[in-house]
Parts: C-alpha cells; sequence; structure tokens
C-alpha cells in the first residue's frame, strides 16, 4: 500500500496556493482590511455621543455650577461678610475645596423676591434682625433660604449652600469655643489625612463602564473576525466544487485530511488577517477617540489593554480557529456556492448571538462557560479586560465573590480552558469536514438532490439527526419554559414536562415510524405464555427495585462527594418539591413527582432518542454509545449540576434496563420508583407529620446521613433488581448484554461508603439584674437586644460599665419609638436614655447630652444585583430606545428590499421574480444578506437605480449596525452607572428607607431622597428586599450588623460613612446624672474601654 | 496516420472486474448506475468508454479515481486497488473531466506548481517538471495569466498539464472535449495521441463518436451500466457505415435482448 504525500508538506502548499487566490479576491480584501477600518471609528464615534447625551442629566449634578445668593434683611452685610471671609480664607488655603463662583448681593426683600422668581439668583437670604446676637450669645439662629420654584438644580444649591452655611456654623463654634477656654481639639480628637495616591474620580472614568464597552467591541470584534472567515471558506470549498476543480484536489496522493487542513490554513489565515487589521484599527480608534470618548474611560480601557490584550488577542486566535473551522464545514456541506452562502449566514448569526453573551452582566468565565465556542473566547477575554476591583470601592459585607473574578490574572485559567476546547472544537469539526468531503452525495449528486423539505419516509425508528433535533428542541422549549413557568410548582410541573415532550409529539408528525419499535412497546421478557408472564413479572419487579436502590445510591454519592452546600437553585427546588409533598395530598404529589416525569421522560429519553441512537440493527457498541449519550442528554435536561450525577447513572440504568428487556414498561416502573423514593422516605421516617417548614428542612437535607442500613438495602435491591431484569432479558434472549449488565450492576453495588454527619446547637444567653436608676432602651440590633427579658448589647454592655462607675443600679426600661424615648427622657419619666443617640442641634433642645461615646456616620445598604438571572439582565437590555432602534434596522431591511425589488423585478427576474412575495423574499434576503456579510454572492444586480440601492444599503448598512452597537453599549452603560445607588449622591430620587425618628430621616431628605418610615431595621430590610424602596439609610454599625444577622446574601453597603455624627446618652434637662456620667465616659475613653466595648460588639465584623 | 495498434501491445494497467455501483434515489430506492462491469486497459493503449447520457460512463470513471467508491466488484490502476490503496491508485492517475475546471485566479505555472507539490514532488522537480509541460503543452504563450480569462481550449489544456504534472502512467479521461470548439477538441486529442505514443494508457469517454473514431484502439460500449459491446473499431462496425452506426445498434440491441 503507497504512502501518502508528506501530509504536513501537501497541506502547506495547499494553503499557500489559496491563500494567493484568495487575496487576488477582492471582497476578501475588503472585508479583511477595509471593513474593520471604517466599523470601529463609526462605532466609538456613534457609542461615544450615546453615551454622552444619555448620560448628561446624570452628570450635571456632578459639574460645578456658580451659586447666585441675593440677601436681603437688617443684618443681611454682616452674613455676607462672614461669607466673603470665608472664601477669602478658602481661596489662600485650598482653592479646590470651595465653590469660588458664589455671587452674592444685598437688596431689598421685595426686590430679592423678584429676583428670584425671575431666576436671576438662585438663593433668597432674608436675614432678620438678632443675627449678630445669637451668634455672639450661645443661642441657635434659625435662618431661612428660599430656593426657586423654577430651579432644575434646586439639590445642588441646596448641598453648595448648606456646605457654606456648615462651614460658617464651624468657624463660629470655634470661636465660641474659643471663648468660654475651651481648645476646639476637644471636639475634634482625631484628625485624619489619607496619604497615597488620590482615588480615582467618580463619574464616567468608573468601572461600570468599562465592562460592557469593552464587552460591546469584543462582540464587534468576535463577529467581524467570523465575516472574516466567510468569503474565503465559501470560496475554498463550495468556490471549488462550481468551478470543478475540488475534483483535482481529490485525486492527489494525499488524504482527505490534509486537503481539509490545507484550506483551513489559508481561511485560518485569512481569518488571522481579519482580526489583526480589527485589532489595529479598533487601537487606534481608542487612541484617536481619547477627546471624544467620556473622560477617563478610554484611558482606562487603555491602561487595562496592556495585561488583558494578550489574552483577549490569544483568545481571539482561537474563536477565529473554530471559526476558520465551523465554515469550512458548512461550506463543505454545500453543494454550491449559493447554498453555502445560505446556510453560513444563518449559522454567523447564531454564532454572532453566542459571543453577544459578553455583553450580558452577570455572566463570568467560570464553569464551563470558556469551553463554549464562541461564547467562551468572548467572556474570557471581557474577564481580562475588566479591571480588577479594588477592595475598597466597594465595601461589601461577607465575602465579595467578584473581587477576584475580573482583570488578567483571573483570565489566565479560563483562557487555558477555551483555547485547549477552541483547540478541540477546530479539530473535531475537521475531522468531520474532511468527512464530508468526500461524501459521494455531497460531492457529486448535484444541489438537487437535497433541496426541498419534504415529509421524510416512513421509518421504523428515528434517524439520528431527528433523536438530536428532539432532544435540542426538548431543550430548548425547557430553558423558555423555565422562563414562564407558573410559581405553584402544582402547575409547573405539567408545564415543564409538557415543554418537553411537545417537540417530540411535533417530530413525530413529520418523521413517520414505527411506534412500537421505537418507543419499546413491548411486554418485556419472552419465552411462551406463561413464561413471558413470569419473566415479564421480573422485569417489571426488577425496575423497581433498581429505580428504588439507584435512588437511594444517588443520594448518598450526593451527600458524601456534593459537600453540604446547596447552590440556592437546588435549595429553591428542594423546598417547593417538600412543600409539594407536605403540602399537597400524597396521590397528587406522587402523581407529579412520579408518574407523569417517569411516563413523558421514558418516551423521549429511552424511546424516542435511545431508538435513534441505536439505529435499527444496533451493534453492541453503538448500543453502549447510545445508552451513554441518551443519559447524558437525561442529565443536562435537569439543568442543575447537583442532579446531573444521579440522573445520569438513573439514565444509564434506564437505557440498559430497555435494551435489556426490550421493553419500556420496566424503565417506567424503575423511573417511577426512584422519583418516588424521596415521599416514601418522607413519610417513613415521619417527617411528613412533623411541624417543621420546608424552607428548615431543605437545611437540614443538607446535614442528612443516610444510616449504612438503608445503603447495604439499596445496594442489595440494586444487585437483586439487576439480577431480575438480567434474567427477564437472558429469557427474551439477549443473553450476552445481560450478562454485561449484572457484572456491572456488581461492581456497582460494591462501590459503596456510609457517612455520618453531626450537628451541633449555640447555648443561650443568660440573665441580667434590675435597679433604681431608670434606663430607656429601645431594641435594635447588636445594641440592645432582648433574649428573654434581659437586655444584651452594645448599649447594655456600655450601660453597665458605666453604672459600676457611677456606682447605681438599674431599670431597663424598654420603648418602642425613638419619639417614645424622647419623650420619656425630656418630661423626666426615665432617668437616663441609653441610645446612643447622634447628637444634633436639633436633639440638644430637648434634652441633654454626655459626652459623646462614640462616633459614627451614615451608610447606605441596597440590594446585591441579583447575578444569575440570564432572563432579567437580558430584560434590562431590552429597552425602549434599543426595540426602536431594531424595529428600524429591520423595517429599513424590508424596505430596501422592496425598494430593490421594484426596481430590478423587471429586469431580473432570476434574481429577484416578479411575483411579489417570492421577488421581496428574495430581496429582503438580500438586503440582510449584504447588512450582515457586506455583500450577497448569488444575486445579481442588474439596473442602474437598483445598485445605487445596493451601495447605499451596503454603506448604510455598516452605519446601521454600528449604531444597533453603540445603543446597545450606552443602554447598559447608562443603566451601569444610573441604574444603581453607590453612595448618597445617588440617592436623589431614590425611596429611601430609614429608622422613625432616626437622624438618617433629615440626611436622606438633604441629599434629595424620599424618605419611607420603619419602625425596625428589620423591616427596612424587609422592604428593601420587597422592592418597596431602593435603598436603606441608617447608622453604620447597627446596619451592617443587621445585613449580617438577616443571613442573606441580598444586600450589601455602598459607599463609605456619610453624615458623621458624635453618639451619646441623652438625658432628662438639667439632670444631675449628667456630670458623673461625663466623668465616667472621659475615664473609660482614656482607658480605652470605650473602643474595646465596641470591638466587643462590631469590631470582629469589619 | 493512427492506424490501431496491436492490442496487446503492452500490460494491463487499467483494469476494471465485475464493477458495480448502486445510489439512493432521492425516493429511498438503489438505482445501479454500474452493473457488472469489466474492462481493460493497457499501457500505449486508448480505449474509448462510449454510452448514452445515464449509461455510467463518468460514475466508472470516477470509481477508477477514487473519487466514488463501488458497491461491488474492483477497479485497480497499475496494481492498485482504488479501494484498498487510493494513495497509490492516484500516484499513478492522471483525471480530467468535463466538469474539472482550473481556478479562476491562478496563473498555468502557479497551478501546475502547486500540484506538483501536492503531489510529493520536490521543488527542482516541480520546477523541471513544469517547464516541461508548459514546452510539450505549448502552454508557453498563456502560462503567466490568470486561467480565468483564457478560453475553454486553453482551459482544458491546462487542465490536461495538470493532470500529467506527477507523470501517471494512466490517463482516464471523461468527456475532455465536451466545452471545447472543433479547433480546440482536435488540438487535445492530437495531444493525446502523443501521449499514447509515449506509452500511457488512457480510457476516454466521449458523445463526439467521429472525433475518436480513427483514434482509439479500441472501444467498450456501455448501457444501462453493462458493456454491450468492445471491441476494436472494425470489429464493432462490422458490415456498418460508422462507428455512430456501430453505437446505435449495439446501446439499441442491447435494450432488447
Amino acid at each position: 500500500m503507497s504512502r501518502p504525500v508528506a501530509s504536513l508538506r501537501a497541506a502547506w502548499s495547499l494553503a499557500r496556493r489559496d491563500l494567493v487566490e484568495f487575496l487576488r479576491d477582492r471582497r476578501t480584501v475588503v472585508v479583511t482590511l477595509l471593513l474593520p477600518m471604517i466599523t470601529y471609528p463609526l462605532v466609538a464615534l456613534s457609542s461615544a455621543l450615546g453615551v454622552r447625551t444619555a448620560l448628561e442629566g446624570t452628570t450635571e449634578q456632578a459639574v460645578a455650577t456658580p451659586l447666585a445668593l441675593v440677601l436681603s434683611g437688617p443684618e443681611s452685610p454682616l452674613l455676607a461678610a462672614l461669607l466673603g471671609d470665608l472664601f477669602a480664607e478658602a481661596e489662600e488655603s485650598s482653592p479646590a475645596a470651595w465653590p469660588s463662583d458664589v455671587f452674592a448681593e444685598i437688596e431689598s426683600p421685595e426686590r430679592a423676591r423678584v429676583l428670584l422668581e425671575e431666576g436671576k439668583v438662585d438663593l433668597w437670604v432674608d436675614v432678620p434682625a438678632g443675627f449678630h446676637n445669637t451668634l455672639h450669645d450661645t443661642g441657635t439662629f434659625e435662618l431661612e433660604a428660599q430656593v426657586a420654584d423654577s430651579q432644575p438644580a434646586g439639590l445642588k444649591t441646596r448641598e453648595q449652600f448648606q456646605a457654606l452655611v456648615a462651614s460658617l456654623a464651624g468657624r463660629i463654634r470655634e470661636q465660641r469655643l474659643e471663648q468660654v477656654g475651651i481648645p476646639s481639639s476637644l471636639l475634634e480628637p482625631i484628625q485624619l489625612t489619607f496619604v497615597g495616591r488620590p482615588p480615582p474620580e467618580l463619574g464616567l472614568s468608573d468601572r461600570g463602564i468599562v465592562g460592557p464597552l469593552a464587552g460591546a467591541i469584543l462582540v464587534l470584534l468576535a463577529v467581524l473576525t467570523m465575516t472574516g472567515a466567510f468569503y474565503p471558506a465559501i470560496d475554498a470549498i463550495a468556490g471549488e466544487k462550481e468551478r470543478g476543480t475540488i475534483e483535482t484536489l481529490l485525486i492527489v496522493p494525499c488524504g482527505a485530511v490534509d486537503i481539509v487542513l490545507g484550506k483551513f490554513l489559508a481561511v485560518f489565515g485569512v481569518t488571522l488577517a481579519t482580526l489583526a487589521a480589527n485589532v489595529i484599527s479598533i487601537l487606534l480608534t481608542i487612541l484617536v477617540s481619547l477627546r471624544f470618548l467620556p473622560s477617563g474611560s478610554a484611558g482606562e480601557l487603555l491602561e487595562h489593554l496592556s495585561g488583558g490584550g494578550l489574552i483577549t488577542l490569544l483568545a481571539f486566535i482561537g474563536l477565529a480557529a473554530v471559526a476558520a473551522a465551523m465554515s469550512l464545514a458548512v461550506t463543505t456541506a454545500s453543494k454550491s456556492v449559493k447554498e453555502a452562502q445560505n446556510t453560513l449566514t444563518p449559522v454567523i448569526l447564531m454564532v454572532s448571538a453566542l459571543a453577544g453573551v459578553a455583553i450580558v452582566p452577570g455572566i463570568k468565565s467560570d464553569g464551563v462557560v470558556p469551553a463554549v465556542p464562541f461564547a467562551g473566547q468572548v467572556i474570557v477575554s471581557r474577564t481580562a479586560l475588566t479591571p480588577t476591583r479594588d477592595a475598597e470601592d466597594e465595601a461589601d459585607l461577607g465575602d465579595d465573590q467578584s473581587l477576584a473574578t475580573t482583570g488578567p490574572a483571573a483570565a489566565v485559567v479560563p483562557l487555558l480552558v477555551t483555547l485547549l476546547s477552541s483547540g478541540l472544537v477546530t479539530w473535531l469539526l475537521l475531522r468531520g469536514t474532511a468527512v464530508l468531503l468526500t461524501d459521494e452525495e455531497i460531492l457529486f449528486r448535484g444541489p438537487d438532490a437535497a433541496s426541498g423539505f419534504r415529509r421524510p419516509a416512513r421509518r421504523h425508528v428515528p434517524g439520528v439527526v431527528h433523536g438530536g433535533l428532539a432532544l435540542a428542541l426538548g431543550l430548548a422549549s425547557l430553558w423558555y419554559v423555565q422562563g414562564i413557568s407558573p410559581a405553584s410548582i402544582v402547575l409547573a410541573i405539567p408545564v415543564q414536562q409538557l415543554a418537553v415532550v411537545i417537540p417530540l409529539l411535533l417530530l413525530l408528525f413529520w418523521q413517520r415510524v414505527s411506534l412500537p419499535q421505537t418507543f419499546s412497546l413491548r411486554w418485556p421478557g419472552g419465552g411462551t405464555r406463561g413464561g413471558r408472564l413470569i419473566s415479564g413479572s421480573l422485569a417489571v419487579v426488577g425496575g423497581g427495585l433498581l429505580g428504588g436502590g439507584v435512588f437511594v445510591l444517588g443520594a448518598a454519592a450526593l451527600l458524601q462527594f456534593g459537600g453540604l452546600e446547596m447552590s440556592p437553585a437546588m435549595k429553591e427546588l428542594s423546598g417547593k418539591l417538600l412543600s409539594l409533598m407536605l403540602n399537597q395530598p400524597w396521590w397528587l404529589a406522587w402523581v407529579l413527582m412520579a408518574v407523569l416525569p417517569a411516563c413523558l421522560e421514558e418516551l423521549l429519553f429511552r424511546g424516542w432518542v435511545l431508538s435513534a441512537f441505536t439505529g435499527e440493527q444496533p451493534s453492541r457498541k453503538r448500543m453502549v454509545i447510545a445508552v451513554v449519550i441518551q443519559a447524558a442528554c437525561f442529565a443536562v435536561f435537569h439543568l442543575l449540576p447537583e442532579r446531573m450525577p444521579q440522573t445520569f447513572l438513573l439514565g444509564l440504568v434506564l437505557g440498559g434496563i430497555v435494551l435489556v428487556t426490550g421493553s419500556i414498561l420496566p424503565a417506567i416502573i424503575c423511573h417511577i420508583a426512584n422519583n418516588s423514593m424521596p415521599l416514601v422516605l418522607l413519610y417513613g421516617s415521619g417527617v411528613a407529620s412533623s411541624e417543621q417548614l420546608p424552607a428548615q428542612l431543605v437545611d437540614d437535607l443538607g446535614q442528612v446521613s443516610l444510616p449504612p442500613t438503608a445503603l447495604v438495602l439499596a445496594a442489595a435491591a440494586i444487585l437483586l433488581g439487576g439480577l431480575l431484569v438480567s434474567w427477564a432479558g437472558w429469557l427474551g434472549r439477549r443473553s450476552r448484554l445481560a450478562g454485561m449488565a449484572a457484572g456491572c450492576l456488581l461492581v456497582a453495588g460494591v462501590l459503596l461508603g456510609p457517612r455520618t454527619t453531626l450537628a451541633d446547637d449555640t447555648p443561650a444567653a443568660a440573665a441580667a439584674p434590675a435597679t433604681p436608676l431608670r434606663v430607656a432602651v429601645m431594641p435594635i440590633r447588636g445594641i440592645v437586644e432582648y433574649a428573654g427579658d434581659s437586655p444584651r448589647g452594645y448599649s447594655i454592655d456600655l450601660w453597665r460599665e458605666l453604672a459600676d462607675r457611677i456606682g447605681a443600679e438599674t431599670e431597663f426600661v424598654r420603648m418602642g419609638s425613638i419619639e417614645e424615648l424622647f419623650t420619656a427622657t425630656r418630661t423626666a419619666a426615665v432617668d437616663v436614655l441609653l441610645g446612643p443617640l447622634a447628637m444634633t442641634e436639633q436633639r440638644e433642645r430637648l434634652v441633654d447630652f454626655t459626652h459623646p461615646v462614640a462616633h459614627s456616620g451614615l451608610r447606605i445598604a441596597v440590594l446585591r444585583e441579583s447575578a444569575g438571572g440570564l432572563l432579567p439582565a437580558l430584560a434590562a437590555l431590552l429597552s425602549w430606545e434599543l426595540v426602536t432602534i431594531l424595529a428600524g434596522v429591520i423595517g429599513t431591511m424590508v424596505l430596501t428590499g422592496h425598494l430593490l425589488w421594484w426596481f430590478e423585478r423587471r429586469h431580473n427576474a432570476d434574481s429577484f421574480p416578479a411575483h411579489y412575495p417570492r421577488g421581496v423574499w428574495e430581496a429582503v434576503w438580500w438586503s440582510t444578506s449584504t447588512i450582515i456579510t457586506g455583500g450577497c454572492e448569488n444575486k445579481e444586480i442588474s439596473t442602474v437605480t437598483g445598485r445605487l440601492i445596493a451601495v447605499t444599503w451596503m454603506i448604510g448598512g455598516i452605519v446601521l449596525v454600528a449604531l444597533l452597537t453603540s445603543t446597545l453599549t450606552a443602554t447598559m452603560t447608562v443603566e451601569r452607572v444610573t441604574g444603581t445607588v453607590r453612595g448618597p449622591r445617588d440617592l436623589a430620587g431614590k425611596i429611601v428607607a430609614c429608622q422613625e425618628g432616626a437622624v438618617a430621616i433629615d440626611a436622606v431628605r438633604g441629599y434629595g431622597g424620599d424618605v419611607e418610615q420603619y419602625d425596625t431595621i428589620d423591616a427596612m430590610l424587609v422592604a428593601l428586599a420587597d422592592g418597596n424602596c431602593d435603598a436603606i439609610v441608617s447608622e453604620d454599625h447597627t446596619l451592617m450588623l443587621a445585613i449580617q444577622e438577616s443571613d442573606s446574601n441580598a444586600f450589601r453597603l455602598v459607599g463609605g460613612i456619610f453624615d458623621s455624627f458624635d453618639f451619646g446618652l441623652a438625658l432628662p434637662p438639667g439632670s444631675s446624672l449628667r456630670e458623673p456620667l461625663n466623668a465616667a465616659i472621659l475615664q473609660m475613653r482614656e482607658a480605652g474601654i470605650l473602643d474595646e466595648i465596641k470591638d466587643r460588639w462590631f469590631g470582629e465584623h469589619e | 496516420m493512427s492506424e490501431p495498434a496491436d492490442t496487446t501491445a503492452g500490460a494491463a494497467v487499467i483494469e476494471v472486474e465485475d464493477l458495480v455501483k448502486e445510489y439512493r434515489g432521492s425516493d429511498g430506492s438503489r438505482v445501479r448506475a454500474v452493473d457488472h462491469l469489466s474492462l481493460t486497459v493497457a499501457a500505449g493503449e486508448m480505449v474509448g468508454l462510449l454510452g448514452a447520457n445515464g449509461a455510467g460512463k463518468t460514475t466508472t470513471l470516477r470509481i477508477i479515481a477514487t473519487l466514488l467508491k463501488p458497491t461491488a466488484g474492483r477497479a485497480s490502476v497499475c496494481g492498485c486497488d482504488s479501494q484498498a490503496d487510493p494513495v497509490g491508485v492516484r500516484r499513478s492517475l492522471g483525471y480530467i473531466s468535463a466538469s474539472t475546471g482550473v481556478p479562476d485566479r491562478l496563473t498555468a505555472r502557479e497551478l501546475l506548481t502547486s500540484f506538483g507539490r501536492l503531489n510529493g514532488l520536490t521543488e527542482t522537480e516541480v520546477n523541471s517538471r513544469v517547464e516541461w509541460l508548459i514546452d510539450t503543452l505549448a502552454l508557453g504563450a498563456y502560462a503567466d495569466r490568470p486561467a480565468g480569462r483564457l478560453s475553454s481550449g486553453q482551459r482544458q489544456r491546462i487542465s490536461l498539464a495538470r493532470a500529467l504534472v506527477h507523470e501517471p502512467p494512466a490517463l482516464v479521461l471523461d468527456e475532455p472535449t465536451n466545452a471545447l470548439d472543433v479547433v480546440g477538441s482536435r488540438n487535445l486529442l492530437e495531444t493525446l495521441e502523443q501521449l499514447r505514443g509515449s506509452g500511457h494508457a488512457m480510457l476516454l469517454s466521449t458523445h463526439r463518436l467521429h472525433e475518436i473514431e480513427h483514434r482509439c484502439d479500441r472501444f467498450v460500449v456501455i448501457d444501462a451500466g453493462r458493456v454491450v459491446a468492445a471491441g476494436t473499431r472494425s470489429e464493432l462496425v462490422g458490415a456498418g457505415r460508422d462507428l455512430e452506426d456501430a453505437f446505435f445498434r449495439a446501446v439499441t440491441g442491447g435494450a432488447s435482448s
């Protein structure tokens, strides 16, 4: 036998030849070089404009605007002078700290009002008599400032003026302290200065923008890279077929694989060139667009290109390889250039959709995602290009999962995965292409042989294609139904089952098959009449035993290897199933959980799919492959990774049963038995009658361990069941396979391991004494908590320490609201208000405060963005704007098609038939194909008008695509920047939950938020979780503790502490306790006891 | 000038034995295109394969060229079986059909060079062989122009050069003159006759009987995949007028028997 020509040399020489050929084709050069060079500048320009316009409203507040004041009243000159001093001082020290462009004028009240109403000034401050006196006295002067109604930036004005007055007040405070001889340092024990690099400017350079922008560019890059493979691939094989040169290649003395490899190298070369041109164009565009893009973001992009760029390039080389191989495979399966184009266009569209996942936030480059061709490469690149998050940026509670999931370092392992998968997929595609290349049908039978969409001839069992189709359609339909399925599990189960089975029913109409043979509708076993009955019964009983055993075994394996942590989705499902079993009658639960799924799934998997993969007269090897494939599909259909091992095992057993017994009946029984086990166990263990809630039971599930006896029983059931089924199979003359199955089951039975788990409980706390001093407390988590009658918490510890020092006995008086506390204190109904309360001037007027015991501030909590759902992320994408533009693009496409058809139909009936539906169909196909691939090979356009339309469309198409991409980018970016609360400034216009009577209320109102008041912090958390408010603002420590103790991952703290206050104990006015308490507080501060108590309750969590 | 040569001039180069080829029809039934067909071609012999459209000529030639797999029977070239050793067959065979073309965007020289490499020739072998072919087949005038701008005759000569680039002892030609005008086909056939003189075994199918009537050494007439007549021109024509007449008789006779 002759050895083929050294294959790599042949492939290489073929590749060289083909490359020369491609480069002499104008289209290739245009698509490779020209298209990228125009696309990116256009996208950059339009998306920059889009982002800018959309952001104008939000950035406005961040820009310093001049503040125009008008002052009136007898003592307005004094205020003006004070402000003037303030500015003079501020400009000397640090000009940046102050809005230097504040204009103040003094007018009569009437004139001032007119000025305000005319919008000439932002604020009118009337300064009545007594201002001077109050300032030099010890009182508080009430100053009123009128804001213009027509003011668009009213919030900003208030903020600016408030800051002004606050610093003025600060100066006066200092003066007052000086007068009474208290050094100002008393009130400021610590002065904090940050050294090091200043924090990045907020706004558009914010990291939020880089993700979506990079994502959109990556998708575009992926699509254009794929387009680079389009013409070469068509030319390389379909073109050669049409020119009759493919035969000449097939008779050279080297293998088909070598020919395909040569072709691939050539197409890959062009694709790489396209990629290179695109990358160069992107880099140039970024450089040029530094001035167009919102400040900082392009620079940020560029900065991160250094590390992530290399990874992106590598990942995209993988993408180019897969794209080249895929295009080659598709064109090889086509019989003509026209067919190749008509097939490759939708394929590229679909694949582009895969790449499009990169702009969906929340999809991360972990798990199997990097291995998915086209999506993997893009997502890995996005991970590499997204800057690493700094820990200081978002002070999250607990472990922030996104902390280490971005940046080049995090992308290295996914990159390896994606490159490995790219290589593998490419190689498989090339092997497939080699088979297709020499396929006689495709090579010689001409385009007619496969054209048309006729109903296939009746068969005994479905073909592999239809088997795969049933799976794909079922999975797709299941996926969609997941999103819309009813919340009630009683309805959800049938809906999901139907979703899986309906495609099968449709396929049954299309491909007629022999039902008994396809679905193994036979009585199991064989032999004579009596023997049949016996062997059939054996099979059925064996099936049931196997099902039950496999469940127990699978559950044990899950507990053994799956770890104790269940994913939220799994928990939710378990909870739903448990509630179904506990809340519904047992028979309904049984039908829904066991009977219905067993029947329908068996018909699909062990009926249609298994017979499709085994074929009519299966070899043993093919049977094994078919069983494994359908079991794998069966596992995938259960969607949750935790369930897959168990379902895979079950699938293997069920497939084996059907093949061994030749009947689907034992498989159905086995499946029913398997699915019934939870019910049996639940009722058998007596849990069903207990009072526990399903949610608690789910938590307990992770802690459950199966007793060794259960495992032994399960193993015995499997062995016995396997033997019975094998015996039945042997009676039905399928002895060898039956023997094998029995052997396998024996081995499986041995692989068992019992295991135990322990659970323990934490003991509760002790009690506290009662005494004469009446101390008012209000339960706030961590501050004051009631366990039974005795309070505990930070404040209680603090008070005990103080009480020890002043030698007092205590009686705690529990109260429900801040108002109540104040009333009681003011009226001296209690002796001490043990807050600690934020010390504000307003409160100071009502009660006496001790020295501050703590310093803290307000903090914002918001809902953590749900990262899991694809659907919500997609829904966020579907803005009205996007729909409009999409509709516009499609509309233009259809319109252009009509126009073209109108001008061409008389002169060019071949390409555009005069018959309206057919002609327009062809024309719209042309316009679609042109916008996606930059041209349409198989349509001649003959008239001058037609050509003008075509040229306009080709150029306009690029703009339209750019517009669409940029809208997507803009939508997502704006969503990122404006959608969430990131700091107090973002509270404007948001509904904010605050505790009744808390200082937070005023602070939030000051920032323009709408305050909703709740009586406890837990109620606020509930409101946030239910979406009744956008954010919570409360004192830092209590909020942090409440979130931690809520034991939910749903909340997170954002921004830093703002509006800080001193906290102290409140006393009735003129209380004699003030002096001893102040002394005790100062002692404790000096001894570090205050901090120690604080650390005891809050410190360790930070 | 070209009298039929002795049929035993050389050893059999192309051998076809009991060849059967079935296709699956569009309705799922099986269609037999070649039905127990046997023939041989010796070195230095030119054999004409004659048959109506759909008689199975192209299928037979493609099986010999390893492009199709036979359902039953065997075909071999230079002792290499087309099934067991397709690479060996491809080494010893040049193949042209009416549908084989040349790439539009390559010049003849580039095409021949690339095929030389694909056939495993070394660079020096490739260069000398390409020069020799350009000289012998008189391609010089258009060897460096893209083939897309050449006439059908010129392209078919390039095709022939391509089939000869690896010096195959056997040539299979499926209606090589189909797209050519009178001058073009005459040129091509004369070149083929020269090649026969240098010892090539040639199997040639065509519809234009008059063109090859006096050029081929032997003829095999097939109908519905079966050989209905075979022999030299004189054997076939017998008392009849010419080859066309003989062909017609053989085909209708084969159909009625």
